[in-house]
This record gives structure tokens, sequence and C-alpha cells, in this order.
């Protein structure tokens, strides 16, 4: 998977990269990828396409409603293949199963991501209005992706791992969501990411450092003191 | 012209001593470091933090070092998604890979309910056992195609022990424990018998109550009307 440079991009990644709210701060990255493969991208896909099959084999028996039945289809284990491409891309220091990723991927509508995005982002996009007058941010992002790829043409998938596999989480986020836009025929996909961490948190790790600190301070002073001067 | 044959261990085995290819510059910064973490290896995030080397530039170098097979992947069972990796002549220390109960990184519970069985019926066929005659026995019995070790056994035995199949006493050397010297630690199973009898004053509502410094006959709070009694008796449902 191809990293691909666009600046309307960079402009939203810019504004949501440590976006400090007061209490919380986000951190929100746009990254757009065609899925032109690297050599090291195609053994991976190769295996990805090996974990699969050895999984339908294995579940064959079993009944047939379950969700693996979707990758029995070629166009849809690609459609998998690509995103988990994507997403070793963007965690790099990752491995990722496919047939555990498959689990945490949901399809979604725009309607769907709309409501998450206006959530979740309720604030950002207060201070992006402020900062960048009449745009609204939900504006400003939806034109961006769309001049990647297309959203009318997208199908738009969300990421949602288990406690186990949230790498977001490991680092200490109070939410997070992650959101893929895979416009086949382009073939290029964008993904959204996007967490909270809180300040207070990371205050009080600080505060209890400085509050040492004086305590020595106050220590070298009282030696000072008795002496004759 | 004869030269003398070099000896086997020499060939077999990468000789610590012995200078490895050389490496070039990232290369070679990377695997120090890598060997340098011995059987507890290293995730990739934290080799970039202590190089300061870029994403590329470790993937290509780790992928080099794979293929001189100067260093393996290999899977931290508390941390199944990370990329880490460890020299080739260390094997993974106990907290990487899980110990004896992890087979491929994931627990092998078939191979602990097998333990688990053969641990109670071998308890109850002795009728009081340390964990050595447990063990004696459940390898002379030969059913195992693994062999267990006594380390093993003691960690099956303390299990059943917390899940109330087993109880653990300290032998008393007469009677049933005459076969066990006196103060060693045994093991004697519950099947069929009333778990341990606590204290008798904590099996009445009054030896637990929170407020038995409170409680007079005809205060507000009372024996009387004491809703822990009545629950007790079953009285209120």
């Amino acid at each position: 998977m191809k990293f691909l440079e666009y600046t309307p991009l960079d402009s939203i990644n810019l504004f949501l990269n440590h976006l400090s709210l007061g209490e919380s701060t986000i951190n929100g990255n746009l990254e757009a990828f065609s899925c032109k493969q690297t050599g090291t991208d195609r053994k991976l896909s190769f295996s990805l396409e090996q974990e699969i099959l050895d999984y339908l084999e294995q579940s064959s028996d079993s009944d047939s409603a379950s969700p693996m039945q979707y990758l029995t289809s070629r166009s849809s284990r690609k459609t998998l293949i690509y995103l988990v491409l994507t997403l070793s891309h963007m965690y790099p220091d990752y491995d990722f199963s496919a047939v555990r990723s498959h689990l945490y991927f949901r399809e979604e509508e725009w309607d769907s991501f709309k409501q998450i995005f206006e959530t979740y982002l309720f604030e950002a996009a207060r201070e992006w209005t402020i900062v960048n007058g009449e745009s609204s941010f939900m504006d400003s992002m939806t034109n961006a992706i769309d001049e990647v790829v297309k959203l009318k043409d997208c199908e738009i998938y969300s990421y949602n791992p288990d406690f186990e596999g949230d790498l977001s989480l490991e680092k200490g986020a109070i939410w997070s969501f992650n959101f893929f836009f895979y416009n086949k025929k382009l073939k290029r996909v964008v993904s959204f990411r996007c967490c909270c961490f809180s300040n207070l948190a990371a205050e009080s790790f600080l505060g209890d450092e400085m509050v040492k600190e004086e305590e020595e301070e106050e220590e070298e002073e009282d030696y000072l003191v008795g002496m004759d001067m | 012209m004869s030269r003398p044959s070099m000896t086997p261990q020499k060939r077999a085995q990468p000789d610590s001593q012995s200078q490895p290819p050389a490496l070039p510059e990232n290369e070679r910064i990377l695997y120090e470091l890598i060997k340098s973490r011995k059987n507890m290896g290293i995730w990739t995030a934290d080799m970039k933090k202590e190089t300061g080397l870029q994403n590329i530039v470790v993937t290509k170098a780790l992928k080099s070092l794979q293929n001189k097979n100067l260093i393996k992947d290999v899977v931290n069972v508390h941390n199944k998604a990370r990329k880490i990796f460890m020299a080739v002549e260390f094997e993974p220390s106990k907290e990487v890979s899980g110990g004896s109960w992890y087979s491929e990184g994931s627990l092998d519970t078939e191979f602990i309910n097998i333990l688990r069985k053969m641990c109670l019926k071998h308890i109850e066929e002795l009728k009081v056992a340390t964990i050595e005659d447990i063990w004696k026995s459940i390898s002379a019995s030969g059913v195992l195609k693994v062999a267990c070790t006594m380390q093993q056994v003691l960690e099956i035995v303390r299990a059943l022990a917390l899940d109330k199949e087993i109880e653990e006493l300290k032998s008393t050397g007469v009677g049933e424990f005459s076969t066990v010297q006196t103060g060693k630690v045994c093991y004697r199973s519950l099947r069929g018998r009333e778990a341990p009898r606590v204290g008798h004053l904590s099996s009445i509502p009054c030896g637990v109550c929170p407020r038995i410094s409170e409680c007079t006959p005809d205060g507000v709070i009372s024996p009387k009307t004491c809703v822990y009694y009545n629950k007790w008796l079953k009285l209120e449902f």
C-alpha cells in the first residue's frame, strides 16, 4: 500500500495533531493509500489470503450463518486484505491476523460515520470554526476526503478491536475510532483515526515531579538558616 | 596433504567469541541492541525509540538480519500483536512464551484439563498424598505421552485446592496421615466431604455483624429486629 501525499488532508491533520481542548487532547490523522503493493505487501497479502482460506476450510462443516461466509467471495477477501495491509502500514510495529481483524471490521453507512463524528468531535468542530471562520469542520473534512476517494463510490468500514487488540487503549486513550473509506474503482483507501487523551492524567504525573523538586529546594534552604553569616 | 578436520562443536554452534560477519552500520546497531535483550527480546517500537532510526530503515535492516539468520521473530503471550525480535541463539523466557502451559502462544487447555483429572484421580487413590507422591504416581502410570514436571504438578494441585476440589493440609503423622512425615504439606480429596469447617461464631450473623457494639435487646438495633437474622433464617424472601 503506497502512502499518498494530499495537501487538503495536511491542513486537517495539522489541526487535529495534538488539539488541546482544556481537559483533553485529541489526536486525529487522515491518511491516504493506493492499493499498489510493495514487495513486502505482496508477501503479507499472500500469507493473509492463505490464513483466510485455511480458516474457511476448517470451518466449512459448521453452519453457513457465520460472518466468515462473506470471505468465500474473492472480492471480499481482497477488500479485507487491503484493509489489513493499510493497518500494517499505519501500525508498523504490530502484526495483524486476517481472521481476527475480520471480526473487528464493520460495514458502515455515511450517516453512522457522520453521527460518530458529530458526537465525538463536537468541541473540535467548534474550535475549527473559531479558527477558520465560516467553514464547518464536517464539510471541510468531507471535501478533503472526497478529493482523494470520491465518497459516493466508497465503501465505509469501521475498525473496532476488542480490549486486547486496541492499540490506542495501550497508550491510555479515553476513546478512539478508526474509519476506512475504500474506493474499489480508484483502488484507494483513506483512513481516518482519532483518539482522545486526558490532560488531567498527564498533569498529575508532572505535578508530583514538581512537588518533589520543591521539597528538595526547601531542605537546602534550611541548612543555611542556622548558620552565622 | 591433510588438514586437521575441524571439531564438530566448532561447526555446529555459532561461537559467541567469533566475529559475526561484518554488518552495515544500521544492522550492527540493531543487532547489538536485540542481542543485549537476550531471552526477553525487544519490540520494534522500542528499537526505534532507543536507536532513533526511522521506520523504513529499521524494517529493511530487520529483514536483512532475519535473512542472515541472526535474529528471529517471537510472540509475546501478553501482547500477541506486537512485533518482537530476539537473537537466534536465545530461547524465549517464560514471561514471553507463557511457560510450560502455553503451546504456540495460546493456553494449552487440553493439557491442563488432562493433568487436572489425573491429579484428582491419583489423590483419591492415594487418599493422602504429597506433591512428590502425586508426581511419582502419575509418572509411573505411563498414561501421559509428554513428561510432566513436579513444578507443573504443584501448580495444578494448588489450583485444584483453590477450586475447592481438594484440600491442602499439614500432616499430623497419625491416623490417615501416617504415610506422610509430620508437618509436611499434603493433599486430600474433598469429594463427598464437607468443606473445612469455619469457626462456630462466624457461622451465625452475630459473629460477623458490623453493628454488634450497638446491639441491645431494646435498642433500635436489637436481636429481635435484626435483618441479618431474618435473612439467615430465610424469613425474608
